[in-house]
């Protein structure tokens, strides 16, 4: 039989504190596997050297519960994303696969939504002007070492921008900021 | 060559909309699946019709778009509970919303939360109370955040399809037992 539970199980009248502290950025760019004949396919990173970073090149930050964290110093080795597409909103669903300044790599599994101006159709036709879409988006991280262990614990908000470019295909500059919320 | 871009110097915008407030009473009779590779299983449900899901501030619209507010019950929901051995517990958390204007919206959202040192251990302990987290006059409360997406038929909140929202939560635990679930929900923009 279920319990009473509380006397003072009535609605609240006041939010839950809340904050969300700025971690790490990290910008990129993805390659597009589809041409003008196929929807878009598989998004996966093209060749270069992604680092991860702080804006304002602080080493450690202070989350809002006092923890001192080191800002995760790693390069990203590779992602995929299946962005299956609706009418104006991409949904973001893949993986970033990490090395870090330790022996342990750092793997994030996220998902989100694709905010796309005007929708995602005409967002890719390259004789439109050029109009970045904004990226919001969760991640889970797994990570067996011990420096970076307590991103493990929770779930990071990443705010975004995607910005198209058709030289050689189609491309995505990816810009990413993952905060810690609490 | 590669010529690596310059780093920013800026974030990009960002912001929380407030959307709505939930609480669900969780049923005493959880059903404990039991220990699994990696961790222990627990499935906890909602008390129908006792959940409630309201505006903080009882607006009757979403501040700055004019959206009607969300107001209603959880008819439904379920959260698929795995606490880890390595004392963080993740979950995948399915519900139904039933609007006053009854209009049926499903969520749905992934909890990853830490439950501190020894917490898995002391949340599946059998034994006396006083081994048990939390009591009725002090119960322990788990801090969440988790990322809820929605999905409706209905015309009138169909605007929430379309949005990554973030819950700032607490899960209230008397005597090793899950009471009460209570989460703000915002959208990113």
């Amino acid at each position: 039989m279920n319990r009473p539970i509380f006397a003072d199980a009535g609605e609240r009248t006041r939010l839950l504190p809340k904050t969300l502290t700025y971690g790490f950025s990290i910008d990129f760019r993805l390659k597009l596997e589809s041409d003008d004949n196929n929807p878009p396919g598989p998004m996966v990173l093209a060749q270069g050297d992604y680092p991860t970073y702080h804006v304002s090149d602080r080493d450690f930050i202070t989350t809002a519960d006092g923890a001192l964290r080191e800002v995760p110093k790693a390069k990203l080795k590779s992602a995929s994303d299946f962005l299956p597409v609706t009418r104006d909103v991409a949904n973001l669903n893949g993986r970033f696969l990490l090395t870090t300044d330790t022996f342990s790599p750092l793997v994030m599994t996220y998902g989100g939504v694709l905010n796309v101006p005007g929708g995602t159709r005409r967002w890719l036709d390259k004789t439109k002007p050029i109009r970045s879409a904004t990226a919001y988006l969760h991640s889970r991280q797994d990570y067996v070492g011990a420096k970076y262990r307590s991103l493990v614990w929770i779930q990071l908000i990443g705010i975004g921008r995607f910005t198209p470019s058709f030289e050689d295909g189609i491309h995505f500059d990816v810009e990413l900021d993952f905060y810690l919320p609490s | 060559m590669t010529v690596a871009k310059p780093r920013r110097r800026s974030l990009l915008d960002k912001s929380l909309l407030y959307l709505f407030s939930f609480d669900v009473e969780a049923d005493a009779n959880r059903q404990n699946i039991g220990f699994v590779p990696g961790g222990v299983r627990v499935n906890i449900q909602a008390r129908p019709n006792l959940s409630r899901v309201y505006h903080v501030l009882r607006d009757r619209s979403i501040a700055g778009t004019g959206s009607p507010a969300i107001s209603g019950t959880i008819e439904w929901g379920g959260d698929w509970l795995d606490l880890r051995d390595d004392d963080i517990g993740f979950s995948d958390v399915k519900f139904a919303i039933r609007t006053d204007d009854d209009a049926v919206i499903y969520g749905t959202y992934p909890v990853t939360c830490y439950l501190g040192s020894g917490g898995q251990r002391r949340l599946i302990k059998a034994g006396s109370d006083r081994d048990k987290l939390g009591t009725e006059k002090e119960p322990f409360d788990i801090p969440l955040i988790t990322t809820p997406r929605f999905t409706t038929t209905s015309k009138v909140y169909s605007w929430l399809s379309e949005l990554q929202c973030m819950g700032v939560g607490r899960i209230r635990v008397v005597r090793n037992e899950f009471r009460r679930i209570t989460y703000d929900v915002y959208s990113l923009s």
